[in-house]
């Protein structure tokens, strides 16, 4: 493409002495190994200077390179690599840039110093690789038990616990995980005491209702006042990467569905995005509609338990039992569609696992036609009352640039006044021919973010009648050798397909080697997943994005100087998920 | 179609007097609450009452018999590979003769079982199936038990009773 020659030659031009290789992936992002010497100067370069600057770093990770299949792909040698996702709002474009490094435990510069949000992600490097950043201001383990030994995403740790050896509690161990469970605020970056004051601690969770699952948060309090909080986050967390590793790229489908766990079928799309994409497969348009419609239901299935529960937050207890009974009623669309619920598991590689059922259209236009009345007395209850509005104006403000600077997206960023909807800017899965605003705040407020996701709700609806009234004929399965599984009716003929059919559902399908990148507006921002195949029958990473991870680790940069009651509400507007954050 | 590709600037507005003496949210709110006393209930008193599931829910798994009463399944193993909790196990077994009216085809499941702990219900295991012998019935959920054991159902808890047999109206046939 011309702009990535364009990127290229300013890259070259700046950095004469610097060797680029360019790298061609199936998703078309611009991809570039840089040698590791000049990863500061030429990330500073990224997002300040060049032209339409990079300012969003999207995703940083690395790949454990050792074991790759490399006769399928051409990729330049290292141990290990990092990965670095950037993304441009004023080109709409991303850049992959990849770092080699070579060594058992090797480490590379951070770059903290140019991202605030890279802080987290190179924590959890570190943790998952082993890889040492020089210069971080706190490397510690984030994700896994501090006494944890090993680094998982390591190709040569065990993925499943029967591989370790039945697990053994010693007296010693005890007393080891016991002393390390001793809370000692220097650890934490915390002082004891200012020049005027001693500080308080508290723990809000891993059990709080407030915390809407297993988070801890370690409250550093002058009296009322917030002084600093700190996020322990790894309580949920369940490898679903390792998995990605270790599942058939057909049995992954059921663990996406529990990464989100509030948006279902979005999950499936995200991963199934970037395996079609690796695969070639091109989805007829029914399927493309029919999975922007199920989307769309759980969107505002998400929005309707976070509405509920930010209210209760926020003491208002009757909403919640009204939302949660209203989900219900998205449920009995997704159950009569999908057959499950919270996890419906539906969207298949080239398609969907069925067709919608006889009468799925009496069942949306039922849900379209009560719905809007119920938003309507929601409006009423929470959003007009002045109780809500004065625990929600004006808290949690954050612009649009320290937005940017955290990597926050989704609903959060809308309320700070930027357009930015992946469904609308880099569309997928067919979100181009569909009719819908994109709603935005102004001052990027807790109760801004409120207002946007309500309004969201609505332009859902538009999208799910649309569906409704324009939905394609044709076949839920694309007609291409890697649909897995193949429409049964073509697989038992004779022995010849039904071997297809006994390779397919037992190895699942060989994914072309290459590399690819989905993302979309899920629930909650932008979930991603980067895949890389070197031609097997499981991916050799599975790299999982999640919108929530960037935005818990902005919290203490927002709630300091507010008071613990604002602190539910900060939480409660943000919209994550645990399991989305530890994955 | 014309797009419209808007952006829809929400705008907050600041609070009124009326709006910050706060009492009358406080009535307000609780008038809406009382409205609902008086609306239908939407929930149910399980388990005496049971809620209705949807066509395609996928619940407990059946070993469905053919139009004869013989067992369909012949423990090819692709559910067990299929799934992907690993959850089921079997054992094979050959057919013997005079055993004809048992077995449909010439080997057989001879044990057949399904950790319901381990089981997520995702139904990969009924799309695997070639000989359309496993399925997941809309109608019953695995019941809550006290000891572990007990959630692993082996064949005489899976295999459709006889007398049932071709009763299609619990399965659904979707692929």
């Amino acid at each position: 493409m011309k702009s990535n020659r364009v990127i290229l030659e300013q890259l070259q031009s700046r950095f004469s002495d610097a060797t680029f290789t360019e790298q061609t992936t199936k998703d078309e992002i611009f991809t570039l190994w840089i040698p590791l010497d000049q990863v500061q100067k030429i990330l500073r370069y990224l997002k300040y200077e060049i032209q339409s600057p990079f300012t969003f770093l999207y995703d940083l990770t690395a790949v454990d390179e050792r074991t790759r299949n490399r006769s399928t792909n051409h990729v330049p040698h290292a141990d290990f690599t990092l990965v670095y996702h950037l993304f441009s709002y004023t080109g709409n474009c991303f850049i992959r840039i990849k770092v080699g490094l070579f060594g058992e435990y090797p480490s590379a510069p951070s770059i903290t110093s140019l991202w605030a949000n890279a802080n987290w992600y190179e924590r959890e490097v570190f943790d998952l690789f082993g890889i040492k950043f020089e210069g971080h201001p706190h490397l510690a383990r984030i994700l896994m038990p501090r006494t944890w030994e090993g680094h998982p995403l390591r190709k040569e740790h065990p993925a499943r616990a029967t591989e370790m050896g039945p697990f053994r509690l010693w007296d010693e161990k005890e007393d080891r995980e016991q002393e390390a469970l001793l809370f000692r605020p220097e650890e934490w970056g915390l002082e004891r005491q200012s020049e005027d004051s001693d500080f308080m601690f508290m723990n809000i969770g891993p059990q709080h209702p407030g915390t809407h699952g297993v988070l801890r948060i370690i409250l550093q309090l002058d009296g009322e006042d917030i002084v600093d909080a700190v996020p322990e986050i790894g309580f949920h967390h369940r490898g679903a990467e390792k998995m990605g590793e270790r599942q058939s790229w057909h049995t992954y489908i059921p663990y996406t569905d529990r990464v989100d766990y509030l948006g279902g079928v979005m999950n499936n799309l995200a991963y199934l995005l970037a395996v079609e994409k690796l695969a070639g497969i091109e989805v007829p348009e029914r399927v493309k509609v029919i999975r922007v419609m199920m989307c769309e239901f759980f969107r505002i299935a998400s929005h309707l338990v976070w509405y509920g529960t930010f209210a209760q937050d926020l003491g208002q207890l009757s909403p919640v039992f009204y939302m949660f009974s209203d989900r219900e009623k998205v449920f009995q669309v997704v159950e009569a569609v999908c057959g499950g619920r919270m996890h419906p598991n539906w969207f298949r590689i080239g398609g969907l696992s069925q067709d919608l059922p006889k009468g799925w259209e009496t069942l949306v236009q039922n849900f379209l036609d009560y719905f809007p009345k119920r938003l309507k007395e929601y409006d009423a209850m929470v959003l007009k009352n002045s109780l809500f509005k004065a625990r929600t104006k004006g808290i949690g403000i954050f612009t649009l640039e320290e937005a940017i600077e955290w990597g926050v997206t989704g609903a959060n960023l809308r309320a700070c006044g930027s357009d930015w909807d992946f469904r609308k800017k880099r569309p997928y899965s067919g979100y181009e021919f569909f009719d819908f605003d994109i709603p935005t705040g102004q001052n990027g407020d807790c109760y801004d973010r409120a207002l946007v996701r309500v309004e969201e709700m609505r332009q859902s609806l538009r999208i799910i009648e649309q569906c409704l009234k324009h939905m394609p004929e044709g076949s839920y399965k694309a007609d291409h050798p890697l649909t897995t599984p193949p429409l049964k009716k073509h697989t038992m003929q004779d022995i010849e397909t039904l071997i297809t059919h006994f390779l397919n559902v037992s190895w699942g399908p060989v994914i072309p080697a290459g590399e690819a990148m989905s993302c979309i507006e899920a629930t909650k921002g932008a979930n991603s997943y980067y895949l890389i195949s070197d031609g097997n029958t499981s991916p050799y990473r599975a790299r999982i994005r999640t919108p929530s991870f960037p935005h818990m680790q902005m919290l203490p940069y927002i709630t300091r100087g507010y008071t613990v009651a604002d602190l539910l509400s900060i939480l409660g507007a943000m919209d994550y998920v645990l399991a989305d954050i530890d994955r | 179609m014309q797009l419209t590709n808007r952006k829809k600037v929400l705008e907050q507005k600041p609070m009124t007097v009326a709006e910050k003496m706060y009492l009358p949210a406080i009535f307000n709110g609780l008038s809406i609450t009382m409205r609902h006393f008086f609306k239908k209930k939407p929930t149910i008193q399980y388990p005496e009452q049971t809620r209705e599931f949807g066509k395609e829910f996928r619940g407990l798994h059946v070993l469905r018999r053919d139009e004869q009463g013989r067992e369909r399944c012949t423990a090819c193993g692709l559910c067990a590979v299929a799934c992907p909790a690993e959850a089921i196990t079997m054992v094979a077994g050959e057919r013997k003769k005079g055993e004809e009216h048992l077995y449909r085809e010439e080997k057989y499941a001879v044990s057949y079982e399904i950790n319901m702990l381990r089981c997520i219900f995702c139904g990969l295991c009924e799309e695997a199936c070639p000989k359309e012998a496993v399925f997941l019935q809309n109608d019953k959920t695995v019941p809550p038990r006290f000891e572990r054991d007990e959630f692993i159902y082996g064949k005489d808890r899976l295999v459709e009773p006889l007398n049932q047999a071709n009763s299609k109206d619990n399965i659904k046939y979707r692929y």
